[in-house]
């Protein structure tokens, strides 16, 4: 199943976000959702418009914030990437352009990758420099009891014209070592979260997060302060259970 | 010619520092996730296909950039540091950097070495140093990119001796049983130094980025990193 989706925000002059387009193709639906308490920004759920993705899909998603817009986009359910008739590679192309004093907020639930699924994810962000980003996102290798898939995750930024992060995770049988105890180790269950926040020039990182790093049977949790006022919170945890506490545990310390 | 020059340059006897790290195998031993000389095994490839292999592709990169193009330096440091989100690794990659450009600028010189000095303060990123000395030794991108990827390997081979007190013919097996593995990230890694800067590969190891933040931690320990 090819596909594409499209989003596009504005700041109104009142200062709230009013989406001026939001095109969707089944698999990915976009359903513009009512904001909690974040006034002014505009919250959308990504609804799965069809089983998968399931190997063959090519999913393309577009979103663009217009200055001083404010988008918070999460996920219906967690979706399941499951083998194609073929054995191919399900792929998900997410590119993002974040303008002036932007702000997006990426938080959908896992990926759950089944037993025999290979799925790829890539994400290309172009952030101006004072843009807000939090991109969130966690694998699961494996329903419960099964054995793993095989997931690729590539997220690129690039803040005011220069790399900031290009992080790649691949994990799963198909790719040699990954399970081993330099990459994954036993776990199974994954989460990268990354958060760029112009206000962290004038107080470095390291003095916001406070999370002592953790490294046992439970999981192991870092936080990873980047070379600009960003953070990456590393997590690996044996389960999505265990990963979830492991991560409710790291964001009680963030100040 | 050249040949020789790459013996010296990937000789862990070169006094450029790799001896102080382990390459995160410290850590690993430590938390009893290697053991033995399968688990070693597991962990050399981990450690080959992801970060392995980005330093392989940077390295042949910076050598394919030279010395034409000598001001992609400052782009693969900046690409590299991108793809390094644990301080820790990157400290130790510039300081490596660093310390391999004043060993091999005792034996050979030129306009890359110069350059590649120039990118950062701390010194350059390692691989990007590495490409720069080979540069200068007159190595072809193809076996910089094979010497890079078996240094990924080498260097916390030889810290197993010392941290699991295994056999070294153990060692010397399961190096021997990786070089397949070496060969396929070497050609993955020349491939892509073909390429975009920008498209380089970024693979990650997140257990060596978490348990690179802890060892850096630790009052006593016997490596660097």
């Amino acid at each position: 199943m090819k596909a594409s989706a499209r989003l596009v925000a504005e700041a109104r002059e009142d200062g709230r976000t009013r989406l001026t387009a939001l095109a969707d193709q089944a698999p990915l639906l976009l359903r513009q959702t009512p904001a909690d308490a974040d006034a002014g920004a505009a919250e959308v759920h990504l609804v799965g418009g069809a089983a998968g993705p399931i190997g063959g899909d090519a999913v393309h998603f577009d979103l663009h914030l217009g200055p001083g817009a404010s988008v918070r986009v999460r996920s219906v359910a967690a979706s399941l990437a499951l083998p194609g008739p073929q054995g191919g590679e399900s792929s998900l192309d997410i590119s993002v352009r974040i303008e002036a004093a932007a702000s997006l907020t990426w938080e959908p639930e896992p990926l759950i990758a089944a037993r025999g699924a290979r799925h790829r994810t890539t994400v290309n962000i172009e952030m101006a420099e004072n843009a807000r980003l939090t991109w969130y996102e966690q694998t699961l290798l494996g329903r419960h009891g099964e054995a793993p898939g095989s997931t690729l995750t590539r997220l690129r930024v690039r803040r005011a014209g220069r790399p900031l992060l290009d992080h790649t995770l691949a994990i799963g049988p198909h790719y040699p070592g990954s399970l081993g105890p330099a990459v994954a180790g036993s776990d199974r269950a994954s989460a990268t979260t990354l958060i760029v926040d112009p206000t962290w020039t004038d107080v470095p990182p390291a003095q916001r997060v406070v999370l002592d790093p953790r490294d046992d049977a439970h999981g192991a949790i870092a936080v990873l302060p980047l070379d600009g006022p960003a953070i990456v919170i590393n997590a690996l945890a044996p389960d999505g259970l265990a990963l979830r506490r492991l991560l409710d545990q790291a964001l009680c310390h963030r100040l | 010619m050249s040949l020789i020059a790459l013996l010296m340059l990937a000789d862990s006897r070169l006094p450029a520092g790799t001896h102080a790290h382990s390459g995160g195998l410290e850590a690993a031993v430590t938390a009893e996730r290697v053991r033995h000389a399968d688990e070693l095994y597991e962990f050399l490839l981990g450690r080959l296909t992801t970060i392995g292999l980005v330093g392989a592709a940077f390295s042949a990169a910076a050598l394919t950039a030279g010395p034409a193009g000598l001001a992609d330096f400052a782009e693969l440091d900046a690409e590299f540091d991108a793809r390094s989100p644990s301080p820790a690794q990157r400290r130790a990659s510039r300081a490596l950097g660093r310390q391999l450009l004043r060993a091999v600028g005792a034996g050979w010189s030129g306009p890359a070495l110069t350059a590649a000095a120039a990118v950062h303060p701390n010194g350059p990123h390692q691989p990007i140093a590495f490409g720069a000395a080979c540069v200068a030794a007159g190595v072809c991108a193809q076996d910089v990119a094979m010497a890079a990827a078996l240094s990924s390997v080498t260097g916390p081979a030889s810290a197993a001796t010392r941290l699991i007190g295994i056999d070294p013919d153990a060692v010397t097996a399961v190096l021997a049983a990786l070089e397949p593995s070496i060969r396929d990230t070497a050609d993955a890694a020349m491939k892509a130094a073909l390429g975009p800067i920008s498209e380089l590969p970024s693979f990650s190891a997140p257990r060596l980025d978490i348990s690179a933040e802890h060892h850096s931690t630790w009052e006593v320990r016997l490596f660097a990193s």
